[in-house]
């Protein structure tokens, strides 16, 4: 127990240390950043090429076929959507529970939150048959008069996802506001004039700060159930149908309990590259990793239990072909992805239990993307074993999905990755007005102790001297 | 039709009032609320219905500038239906009793033609085609989409032979719903939108079939 | 429908819901399929392919299993060790016309459907390898115990294809038969996956590009749409013919009659093993059939009175209520 004393913050760092220390990771990209987005923009033109292949010659060259209609580009999906619930955990449910340690951290978590939603929202395109047709699902005023079908949930998934979209990209926007007057004030060039329109005329006046504060209150309050709600809805695309398998009442808190384990362990991810890259060892500190990483681990067990929740409802329940899926499952040509989900999902983990492994920071990369695998593998387990082995036994197969969908897969993180570095190189991925109140509470409680210390010495010294003591008054 | 936009329009407008604090963004959601009702009362009055002389009916609404199409003959619609009141079916006269209108054969203009207006340049060129044994190949001017099964048959039923008080000589009148004056024209052009809004508009004011199958299979 | 048409709609569609089903039917469109009479000779499916415009989509996309099949016939064996089969010697059988080549073992599905359970996969106590043989040599199959079912899309009245549709593409017609626009059809593909009986086939290509070249497009049935690209589409009890039958009865001010069309499978089919007809009307044979098996509307299980009769409806626990009635394949074993 040697880091029990350990700080989250340092928390006599000067403020405008903060100011140089983060602002520096808007200067001008090194070679490294160029490699990055070279190794994005190649993997996003696979996906751009296969989906131009595919665009033209329809869904049959991603090799979808009767059972299997939905292939990774569902499963792909929630995994995105699962992604940018963490976001919205840091930055929203722990602001409302006045969790301080999450300011260095949230910044970039939000922006993963809007940026993974923006990778999702393409997701259902690129799996439409018919993609030019998708603003069909919008309910709009026509002359024809037709409208959506309102009872169906990918409907509800229209609304959630752009819903979410909007209101994450604001929470990340109007948080960043007195970060980008920070910036506004100390940059030069194009840059000037990008921070001055954006940051909305920020003078730093009470009245600002009083408004800046409840808005940011009251879209925190906003967000969090439109997060739940927003996961609980696209579990709802598989939990209202009628497929074993899929139609599981514990699916929505299953979805959200997943959404925040994959959003924590990329936010692991996350944290370790700035870390290394800005070099903001100092706000980043392993004390934080450590919070991030318990975190991950109480989620994880959540995660697990609710797995185990469905297996065994499954199990004993009276729906035979349910069970033969969850078999299938078990045994079948999914298995060895099965357990490789259980491994990474449940298992895994336990590595986040052990204090060394938690503060090695090569160690916590590798698992902390091992995670994601198995979390990407958990939602594949959802879309694919139920569709190989559902009611009709004439439609049981099972086809492995062409190069057309892997490429789409795989180009998606590179579409991230890029949205991301652009990110870091524009805005500044820590609070840093946050980071400064956060300094400025540690900083008084830390003087607090020392004064609390001083009081009870100046006491025992006024009961042994009976001399009053001016110190410290 | 219009008073189930009143349903839509009706909270829009009245949020103008909602908000008393800010003087700019009363007058600001007045004028937008202002704007929606006025853009909901310009589509109803544009669906409002008007006069025909069939009775029983609704005409639709609706206008589009169709291209003029080249036809081998340039055939006087006006001078065969407005000067000499020939009955349209007496040359489409598949359109009473099957999906298509039909393009009478030439000779069925020939049954006429040989005798009537001989001299005349269109008919020498009609003649042309009759004497080499060859069909002049007539362009279509009226078309929909292959999955639109409009049927012709049905519609004459309702609006023509099952239409109380309707006179068959003024089945023009009817075909003009969909083909607009034809008799004012020469060669046929469309002036008809013929798209979807434009035949859903048309259903609920004379209350024809909703189901979607009716039409697209 | 426009908003005005919903909310007018609306209460009675509240009011019918409570008394099981909101339509007015004008009819209700069934169908009968007798197993015993069934040869499993794909007449029907053949049938259906002509005159749905059906593309043929070839050896390699078929075996991808995207083919356009809108009636299928599956194909079941017997447990090929119950008794009567067991003295039967599994024959060595040259199942390849000679001048196409043996074809791989990867080429071949196991007959049965197998479940994925490893045991279920071996067949008799021989595994798959030794039944079809590296060379394709012996037969795939069992030379007995096969029955046949033929399968169309089963016009559910419960149908759980109809709400998950996002555009509202697939919806109940007034002649209880479950629709499909291919023109509203986005290709979301949740009808097919909420499909129990996995009916509904997806154009995952523009099919009709290479299935009907130069002559053979003259074979297209001009009454329905030939489909492009990202459309679902399943059998409609050939709505292009009810629509006819519907048309020439009304323009004759008449009912339509029993027997008066049938849809292509069943007049196709040799053995009459299929029946079709209106079951609002009681004098329909359809109708017959279905009270005479005691098979009810409506009911997630039936209570028949005679155990013997052989009539039931294919996963009807699910409460789809499937308009098809199938008899029971009688055998003597």
């Amino acid at each position: 127990m040697k880091y029990v004393n350990e700080k989250d913050i340092n928390e006599e760092i000067k403020w405008a240390q903060i100011n140089t220390d983060i602002l520096q990771s808007l200067q001008n990209p090194r070679k490294a950043y160029w490699v990055a987005v070279a190794v994005c923009v190649a993997m996003l033109a696979c996906a751009v090429t296969a989906e131009v292949y595919q665009y033209q010659n329809g869904l049959g060259v991603a090799d979808l076929n009767r059972p299997h209609m939905w292939g990774l580009y569902i499963a792909t999906f929630i995994f995105w959507i699962g992604m940018s619930h963490s976001g919205t955990l840091l930055s929203a449910i722990l602001h409302i529970i006045h969790a301080d340690w999450r300011k260095p951290i949230y910044r970039f978590a939000e922006a993963m939150t809007t940026f993974s939603l923006m990778t999702a929202g393409f997701f259902p395109m690129i799996h439409l048959g018919r993609m030019w047709n998708l603003y069909w699902v919008i309910p709009y005023v026509t002359d024809r008069g037709i409208w959506p079908n309102f009872r169906s949930p990918l409907v509800w998934d229209a609304f959630a996802i752009t819903t979410y979209l909007t209101s994450s990209a604001l929470f990340l926007f109007i948080g960043m506001i007195p970060d980008l007057a920070i910036c506004r004030d100390n940059v030069t060039g194009w840059r000037k004039k990008l921070y001055t329109v954006l940051s909305l005329g920020w003078q730093g006046t009470d009245r600002q700060w009083r408004h800046f504060r409840k808005t940011y209150m009251l879209m925190a309050c906003f967000l969090i159930p439109l997060a739940v709600s927003v996961h609980s809805i696209v579990s709802s695309d598989f939990a209202m149908s009628i497929m074993p398998g899929w139609h599981v009442t514990s699916f929505p808190p299953y979805f959200v309990a997943g959404a925040l384990y994959s959003g924590c362990a990329a936010i692991i991810t996350l944290f370790i590259l700035l870390r290394y890259f800005f070099r903001l060892e100092e706000y980043m500190t392993v004390a934080l990793m450590e919070k991030t990483c318990k975190l991950t681990f109480a989620i994880a067990m959540v995660w697990t239990y609710l797995n185990l929740v469905e297996f065994g409802a499954t199990w004993y329940g009276h729906d035979p072909v349910a069970k033969e899926v969850l078999i299938s499952k078990f045994v079948g040509p999914f298995a060895p992805y099965f357990w490789a989900m259980m491994f990474f999902g449940s298992v895994l983990p336990f590595a986040l239990a052990f204090e060394k492994l938690r503060r090695h920071m090569a160690t916590m990369m590798v698992v902390s993307i091992l995670l994601n695998v198995g979390m990407w593998l958990e939602r594949w387990m959802i879309v694919g074993p139920t569709l190989s082995h559902a009611y009709a036994p004439e439609a049981w197969n099972f086809l492995w999905p062409s190069i057309v969908q892997w490429a789409i897969v795989f180009g998606s993180f590179g579409w991230f990755g890029l949205l991301f570095l652009i990110f870091v190189k524009v805005f500044p991925c820590v609070s840093m007005y946050e980071v400064k109140e956060m300094v400025f509470h540690r900083r008084r409680e830390a003087h607090a102790e020392v004064a609390e210390k001083f009081h009870r010495r100046t006491d025992d010294m006024q009961q042994a001297t009976g001399r009053p003591s001016v110190e410290g008054a | 039709m219009s008073h189930g936009y009143l349903f839509l329009s009706g909270p829009v407008g009245s949020s103008g009032v909602a908000v008393p604090h800010y003087r700019g963004s009363r007058y600001f959601l007045m004028v937008l609320a202002a704007m929606v009702l006025g853009f909901f009362l310009a589509i109803s009055s544009a669906w409002a219905d008007g006069g025909t002389s069939v009775p029983n009916a609704v005409p639709p609404k609706g206008e589009h500038e169709g291209k003029n199409v080249e036809q081998p003959i340039e055939f006087p619609h006006n001078i065969h239906v407005d000067v000499n009141k020939i009955n349209c079916m007496y040359c489409h006269t598949y359109a009473r009793r099957s999906k298509v209108a039909g393009i009478p054969p030439t000779s069925k203009c020939m049954g006429c033609h040989l005798v009537i207006a001989t001299d005349k340049p269109r008919i020498k060129k009609l003649t042309e085609y009759w004497e080499k044994k060859e069909p002049p190949r007539w362009k279509k001017v009226h078309d929909v989409p292959d999955y639109v099964h409009f049927t012709h048959e049905k519609h004459l039923k309702r609006f023509v032979f099952d239409n109380e008080g309707m006179s068959v000589d003024n089945v023009s009148e009817v075909c003009a719903f969909c083909h607009g004056e034809v008799k004012k024209m020469t060669v046929a052009h469309k002036v008809k939108p013929l798209n979807m809004g434009f035949c859903a508009r048309c259903h609920e004011a004379n209350k024809g079939p909703f189901d979607c199958w009716k039409c697209h299979k | 429908m426009s908003l005005d048409n919903i909310l007018t709609n609306w209460s009675r569609y509240r009011k019918g819901a409570e008394e099981g089903g909101f339509h007015e039917y004008e009819h209700q469109w069934g169908m009968v399929v007798d197993l015993n009479k069934c040869i499993g000779c794909n007449a029907c499916s053949v049938a259906c392919y002509a005159e749905n415009n059906l593309p043929v989509v070839g050896e390699k996309r078929c075996g991808k299993n995207q083919a356009m099949n809108w009636l299928r016939i599956e194909r079941y064996w017997d447990e090929p060790d119950i008794e009567p089969y067991k003295a039967i010697p599994t024959a060595n059988v040259d199942v390849w016309i000679e001048g196409n080549p043996p074809a791989k073992k990867t080429d071949l599905k196991p007959s049965m459907p197998s479940s994925y359970l490893p045991g279920l996969l071996e067949q008799g106590g021989q595994s798959f390898e030794e039944r079809v043989g590296f060379d394709g040599t012996k037969s795939e199959f069992q030379d007995f115990g096969a029955s046949f079912l033929p399968m169309m899309c089963q016009q559910c009245h419960a149908a759980t294809c109809e709400p998950v549709c996002p555009v509202a593409a697939t919806y109940h017609t007034p002649d209880g038969l479950n629709a499909q626009v291919y023109n509203r059809c986005i290709g979301s593909r949740y009808c097919s996956n909420n499909c129990p009986y996995r009916l509904r086939y997806f154009n995952f290509w523009s099919y009709y590009e290479d299935a009907w070249p130069e002559p053979l497009h003259m074979q297209l049935n001009p009454d329905l749409s030939v489909r492009d690209k990202g459309v679902m589409e399943k059998c409609t009890f050939c709505v292009q013919r009810i629509r006819v039958a519907k048309d020439m009865a009304k323009m004759e001010n008449r009912k339509v009659m029993d027997g008066e069309f049938a849809t292509a499978c069943v007049q196709t089919c040799p053995t009459g093993a299929l029946v079709f007809g209106d079951m609002q009307n009681p004098e329909s044979q359809v109708s017959k059939l279905w009270s005479y098996h005691q098979v009810e509307r409506g009911k997630t299980k039936q209570s028949k009175q005679n155990k013997e009769l052989r009539g039931y409806r294919i996963l009807e626990g699910l409460n789809t209520d499937p308009s098809v009635l199938y008899l029971e394949r009688v055998r003597e074993v």
